[in-house]
């Protein structure tokens, strides 16, 4: 890992470079307060303050909806890989960037899924320091920093960004256009020891995760779970919205004109009715409260090679998307209550 | 490891009963029908096109190469159509999955197993192994209980197995119908186990059927003396991608299609939201 700095009036000029180079990913803002990651279009709509985008950037690993194969009749079967091109997502914030790490371990537990891998081996990551709002949890969930992952991770200064340059990738998006990088003066690293002081003081929400898998193992049966489950609507939500969610639905459509079939993987929620529901009729998910434990048991304490550790990034943005007004906090304080 | 399944023909439907049939498939791929390899209580997943995917246990025995039985009950979408499908038909199918019963560390000892209806279907696969290499088990004992004659799957293969002198085999209908010539046993499954006595040590019992049936099943097994180490159940979940990634199969902390589907009832009795 070495350390330059790139003036900001520059930002525009580097991020044109790189997408001349590579097919380039930024956040937009795309209504009053939200945001999304789109393709490069220019500077001018590029976001560099902004928190959380609506949805994650698992989107372009394990997109919402994929053809896995499509077989016409039952003659062939053709899979659906194409080549992905070499791509960077610029502005991805620590917890994000801790979602990706969860989820290439995810994707890869023992076995590697070929659809995820083959778009996420040819992404690069631009990491961006951010300010936390009233939802960031990112400082309980330990998810506030972070040292891999990325490529390039740039710490806003007044005048310049402090660029961490971790890989040989971010070496080469460096080398692109290597006048607009210098070594760190000391006067920089000092406002950089700064703002990390600045950041965490502006942390207003906590949420205590000491010995909460325990906790929510002891509390199984708590009522806590009944009672949020008349406030839950289960529309799901807050998993599509979540950078670690995984979970999808595996089904097939045919074009009755071609007699072509296409088998399709899309984002599925463990919140719904039917997800663990089988042939013959028998449901081991089906109550309500049950549904509702079981994503907030997934989320702080996991499972398989996860297991006792949270997959929750603190990332907010189930939280500000639940219509219901349920939020991960307030749970998990009723849980230690 | 993948995703995506393999083309296989149906080369021979056999009529078991009403709701049950034995499918025979072939890989279309010649390599992949000599490479596909499997333990008893794997599992693949059956394609058929357009309509979607399921999860079935192996019923042929491991030593029978060159092709794949299931037997399949007539319950869901993909099962109806299966059903349905002539010979010379063309599916998919992607695996084996799932971690199949401890066969190796079963050898050198005694071996229990107890079947409940369509449960004799991966257990059938687990019989066909032991009775390829008779001689590294030790005792062994069969109990096999269906609801009514009508319902007794194999029952060609059962006669034979209750007249071998070297296994303890024993079969009971739940109850009988007045028009029916059954010349049997009549009784639930757990009073086959009074009579099938095995040592308690050096003892593997492998068990599988409905939920009811391991609720009595098992505790039956437990009075019995055996430890809830040596028994090892089949979980029944609904599995979509049959590799760990879907989420859909996920029991407590496991994911049932790799890390099971077969637990011993300890490993299990540990999970939540087991039954």
């Amino acid at each position: 890992m070495i350390f330059r700095t790139l003036t900001k009036k520059t930002l525009p000029r580097f991020l044109d470079t790189v997408s001349e180079n590579y097919r380039l990913i930024v956040p937009e803002q795309k209504g009053v307060e939200t945001y999304t990651f789109r393709h490069y279009s220019g500077f001018s709509n590029v976001a560099t303050e902004f928190l959380r985008t609506i949805i994650p950037p698992k989107q372009f690993f394990f997109p919402p909806k994929e053809g896995l194969f499509h077989i016409k009749g039952t003659s062939d079967i053709e899979v659906s890989i194409e080549e992905a091109p070499l791509s960077i997502i610029f502005g991805l914030h620590p917890c994000d960037l801790h979602g990706i790490d969860i989820l290439d371990k995810a994707f890869s537990y023992r076995g590697r899924d070929a659809f995820y891998w083959k778009r996420r081996e040819k992404t690069g990551f631009i990491g961006l320091s951010c300010l936390p709002d009233k939802y960031c949890l990112c400082k309980s969930m330990h998810t506030d920093f972070i040292v891999d992952i990325y490529d390039l991770f740039l710490y806003t200064l007044d005048e310049v960004y402090m660029v961490s340059v971790r890989t040989a990738l971010g070496d080469d998006m460096v080398r692109l256009c290597p006048e607009l990088f210098r070594e760190p003066t000391e006067k920089e690293i000092a406002e950089y020891k700064e703002r990390i002081l600045i950041r965490e003081a502006m942390f207003t929400r906590i949420m205590d995760i000491t010995n909460l898998a325990d906790l929510l193992t002891l509390e199984y049966k708590s009522d806590v779970w009944e009672q949020y489950s008349h406030r839950c609507l289960f529309c799901g939500s807050c998993v599509m919205v979540c950078p670690t969610c995984q979970c999808f639905d595996i089904y097939d459509s045919t074009d009755l004109l071609t007699d072509t079939t296409v088998r399709w993987r899309r984002w599925d929620a463990c919140m719904r009715k039917d997800y663990a529901l089988i042939t013959g009729g028998h449901n081991f998910r089906g109550a309500r409260p049950e549904r509702f434990r079981f994503r907030y048991l997934h989320k702080e304490m996991g499972f398989a090679e996860m297991y006792g550790k949270a997959t929750c990034t603190g990332c907010g943005r189930c939280s500000e998307t639940c219509p219901a007004g349920i939020d991960m906090v307030e749970v998990v304080r009723s849980i230690r209550e | 490891m993948s995703i995506v399944p393999q083309i296989a023909i149906l080369v021979e439907k056999r009529y078991l009963d009403v709701q049950h049939s034995l499918f025979r498939f072939v890989f279309d791929d010649g390599d992949r029908r000599k490479s596909f390899s499997f333990s008893p209580g794997q599992f693949v997943m059956l394609s058929i096109f357009g309509v979607g995917e399921a999860p079935i246990s192996i019923t042929s025995g491991p030593d029978e190469k060159g092709f794949i039985d299931l037997c399949v009950r007539k319950a869901g979408r993909v099962t109806g159509v299966l059903h349905g499908l002539e010979e010379n038909a063309r599916v998919g199918i992607r695996g084996p999955y799932g971690n199949g019963y401890p066969v190796e560390a079963m050898e050198g000892g005694n071996l229990l197993i107890v079947a409940g209806g369509l449960g004799i279907a991966p257990l059938r696969s687990l019989i066909r192994y032991v009775l390829y290499r008779r001689e590294r088990f030790g005792e062994v004992g069969i109990g096999y209980g269906a609801r009514d004659p009508e319902s007794v799957l194999f029952y060609g293969e059962m006669q034979n197995l209750l007249a071998r002198t070297d296994i303890k085999c024993m079969l009971s209908v739940d109850s009988v119908p007045e028009s029916s010539r059954w010349q049997g046993q009549v009784g639930r499954v757990t009073q086959l186990l009074d009579k099938i006595t095995m040592p308690l040590e050096g003892t593997s019992v492998a068990v599988c059927g409905p939920p009811v049936f391991y609720k009595f099943v098992l505790d039956k097994l437990l009075r019995l003396g055996y430890s809830k180490g040596s028994i090892y159940m089949s979980l029944e979940r609904r599995m979509e991608c049959g590799l760990g990634k879907c989420g859909h199969c996920v029991v407590g902390h496991k994911y049932t299609c790799i890390d099971g589907p077969i637990f011993t009832y300890w490993d299990a009795i540990n999970l939540p939201e087991i039954f």
